[in-house]
């Protein structure tokens, strides 16, 4: 069970320095499929749509994004999001996007199958801490 | 004359995750996916996984 900011996340980071044009990384997916994150990722383990037995295509949910202390005054990137299932599965990893429908993996992470059943919801809220 | 480089890599990513069902039940299942730069500290969390 990891979190990493993928080397993906990592040219973000630097092209919002530069302020290069992409995308702030808000947008949340899930997946269903088994697997360790690593920063070489650039997709999620299986992803799904809301619908969590439908695979094509991408529906990332716009997360509110703000900046928080951990350590030192705003050190942590944080975003919070709540997405729905419209359709019943298995929930065993996520990950923020630079992009409501594909975009690039900024961060990802996998953990223990959350099962939902129609209309469940899982509030994320997902954090990166420089400090 | 000396120059330091701060380690400019992320120190810690977590996903904390609350679940929400259908029928108004909450669970909070708290911190479900961490990584921390200090491997003790990444041990340190699988282990408190595991306590009863």
């Amino acid at each position: 069970m990891a979190t990493v900011v993928t080397n993906g996340g990592r040219d973000v980071i630097t092209n919002r320095l530069g302020a290069a044009g992409t995308a702030e990384p808000k947008n949340i997916g899930w997946g269903v499929s088994a697997g360790t994150a690593s920063v070489t990722d650039t997709t999620l383990f299986g992803e799904r749509l809301v619908d969590l037995s439908t695979a094509a295509g991408t529906d990332h949910t716009v997360g509110t994004s703000t900046q928080q202390t951990t350590t030192v005054t705003n050190d942590t990137y944080q975003v919070v999001g709540t997405r729905t299932a419209t359709g019943a599965g298995t929930v065993t990893n996520a990950g923020l996007f630079t992009a409501a429908s594909g975009g690039t993996l900024f961060l990802k992470g996998d953990f223990t199958g959350i099962g939902l059943s129609t209309s469940d919801s899982i509030q994320f809220t997902i954090k990166a801490v420089f400090a | 004359m000396s120059m330091e480089v701060a380690d400019s890599r992320v120190k810690q990513a977590t996903i904390e995750v609350v679940v929400l069902r259908a029928n108004g039940t909450r669970e909070d299942l708290g911190v479900v996916s961490y990584w921390h730069r200090n491997p003790l500290k990444r041990l340190a969390w699988r282990l408190k996984l595991w306590r009863p």
